[in-house]
């Protein structure tokens, strides 16, 4: 029996240096090369190279810890190796760690409320599931692959991505609040279960780090695990008796509280507030972005016969990207950079080849004529907000469809 | 010559990085050498949550006429959020960036007096996205309007916080007050419910 608390408590401590380390350590690069992206990269961006190239020789080799890459994979076994041998040493060396357990969960607490603030406000600003591009919506629906028609299917409503956004915020509220910590966890555990499905069955590349939040939000929930169960299905009474305070003065906690929630809105409200945009599908696209149906090509003097278009329609991506659509429903897509005084677009491919495409475009009737290379495309403007998928035709009766 | 290259403020778009290329309509094939050698924006996106990247912007301080040939344009950069495709771009793929300070543009047709003052701002504000508030540059020779200038620049300045202004649309005045009622009443409940009470005094 002694031996079984030993285990369950060394097991327990492994867990609880394994957030630790992963909440240091895994870079949430929400907002580019921050100090977590540095600090990953000084501590194991070398050794994870050369694990990587010993034994995974096809993974990508760029080594940025991005999402569902083998880089990430790769961190997160080496996050454990080093929990694992921590706590090995603090037992042989015989040194005390009681409160580890407390902290991690504590931490993870905050770290998953902060990743639900994020994911929440991001929702409700329309930020995540973004309005979908002009190519995207004019591609056939059958050619999508399933997450970006996942995401652009999310994206064509305003409601259900606020409304998952709202849920997502109250869920990061309870788990803040200590008196309701044990309920907003259990919200939590279900909304990571609802991604983690959504993820696996759209083949969304979030997998590794939607699992990672479920055990985040697991790992603080399992001490009541058995009192939730006593009273949820064998209905008996149950007192759930708080987690010990790490702060003993309740006015120095609850001013650490105060700064910790006030750093994380301020972290995850301050590009909206700056931008003063809190609704994506109405933010400022960039110069000539929208959808272009071919009208005419001209060779030389020379007008090609409608049948023998190379080009069906051009789309202008908010991102800077142009995309070319054949009559095939294909697409080429490259890179640009507008020279607005040359009115020039320069157009770099994936070899970094560049082609300098002359432009004009007249606002009267929205005609872009692009000229390259003995050639001059001319093509109009659609109106594609007004597609059927962007359109909110909301009704609760169907007598109401006309 | 400056080359008219501009640089807009992006929160951008939530998304993975496959969904980011894909959303270009982006091939498999080609995603793998954009990942390797970190082209275009594809720094910009991971977890699906929206990269807080704020892009270095230029901002055109001053513009001043010389001739109908030349004009001095003065920009100099707002900066933010570091951006890390915008670092990453500098030294892994050529392209000419906006350099901040005093430039002479020669034979440029926005500056060369052929239109009003009114309409360059419509132009700049149009087509060259530069971060500050074209009522904010300083055109130095132009036909300047000085009233109508000092009375926008004024009306501008209050629109800076989220709260309802001119600009703001229905939705984010719902959600405005949406956040504002959730504080009120998370705030409430702290204040009378026992059970918060405990929670402020034996917070850890």
């Amino acid at each position: 029996m002694k031996d079984f608390y030993f285990m369950k408590n060394s097991l327990e401590k492994v867990v609880g240096f394994y957030f630790l380390l992963s909440f240091l350590f895994l870079p949430l690069t929400f907002d580019g090369k921050d100090w977590q992206f540095r600090l990953t990269e000084f501590f194991f961006g070398k050794p994870i190279k050369a694990i990587q190239h010993c034994f995974f020789p096809e993974a990508l080799s760029s080594i940025d810890f991005s999402s569902d890459t083998v880089s990430l994979n790769l961190l997160l076994l080496s996050l454990l190796f080093i929990a694992v041998s921590i706590v090995l040493f603090l037992n042989i060396a015989k040194i005390k760690s009681a409160k580890i357990s407390l902290v991690a969960r504590t931490a993870a607490c905050y770290y998953i409320s902060f990743v639900l603030f994020k994911y929440g406000f991001d929702k409700i600003f329309k930020a995540q599931f973004y309005l979908p591009e002009p190519n995207i919506l004019y591609t056939p629906f059958g050619n999508l692959t399933k997450d970006v028609l996942y995401w652009s299917t999310m994206g064509t409503s305003h409601f259900f991505s606020v409304a998952m956004g709202m849920i997502e915020v109250m869920t990061a509220v309870l788990i803040l609040i200590k008196a309701t910590r044990i309920i907003g966890l259990i919200i939590a555990v279900g909304v990571f279960v609802n991604i983690i499905l959504i993820n696996f069955g759209f083949a969304i590349s979030v997998k590794t780090f939607a699992l990672f939040l479920l055990l985040a939000t697991l790992f603080p929930l399992f001490p009541y695990l058995k009192k939730i169960c006593n009273f949820l299905i064998l209905r008996r009474q149950e007192q759930f008796i708080e987690d010990e305070s790490l702060v003993k003065k309740p006015k120095t906690a609850l001013v650490i509280k105060i700064v910790a929630v006030s750093g994380m809105f301020f972290y995850v409200l301050f590009p909206y507030l700056e931008a003063n945009n809190f609704n994506d599908d109405k933010r400022e696209r960039i110069f000539l972005h929208g959808a272009y149906k071919v009208q005419a090509i001209i060779k030389g003097k020379d007008t090609v016969d409608k049948s023998h278009f190379q080009i069906k329609n051009i789309f202008i991506h908010r991102n800077s990207y142009i995309i070319f659509q054949n009559g095939k429903n294909e697409m080429t897509d490259y890179y640009f950079e507008n020279d607005f005084a040359k009115k020039q677009l320069l157009l770099y491919d994936y070899q970094k080849n560049k082609t300098i495409i002359d432009y004009t475009f007249s606002q009267s009737d929205s005609i872009l004529i692009l000229s390259f290379e003995g050639l001059k495309i001319n093509a109009k403007a659609e109106n594609w907000k007004k597609l059927p998928a962007l359109q909110d035709d909301h009704h609760y009766f169907i007598d109401d469809v006309h | 010559m400056v080359l008219f290259l501009s640089f807009f403020s992006v929160i951008g778009l939530a998304q993975t990085k496959l969904i980011a290329h894909k959303s270009h309509s982006g091939s498999n094939a080609n995603f793998r050498a954009m990942m390797n050698n970190d082209l275009f924006d594809v720094s910009a996106s991971n977890f699906g949550a929206a990269p807080q990247r704020l892009v270095k912007n230029a901002t055109l301080d001053t513009v001043i006429y010389i001739s109908a040939e030349k004009a001095i344009m003065v920009t100099s950069e707002y900066c933010s959020y570091v951006d890390r495709f915008e670092e990453d771009a500098k030294e892994k793929f050529p392209r000419s960036l906006w350099k901040k300070g005093k430039d002479t543009v020669i034979g440029h047709p926005l500056f060369s007096r052929s239109h009003s003052l009114d309409s360059i701002k419509d132009v700049l504000r149009q087509e060259y996205y530069f971060k500050n508030n074209i009522d904010s540059i300083v055109f130095i020779g132009f036909d300047n309007k000085v009233k109508k200038y000092k009375k926008e620049a004024r009306k501008k300045k209050k629109s800076i916080l989220p709260v309802i202004t001119k600009n703001t649309n229905f939705s984010s005045a719902i959600i405005s007050c949406s956040i504002v009622s959730l504080i009120s009443i998370v705030a409430f409940m702290i204040w009378k419910i026992k059970t918060f009470e405990r929670f402020l005094f034996y917070e850890e």
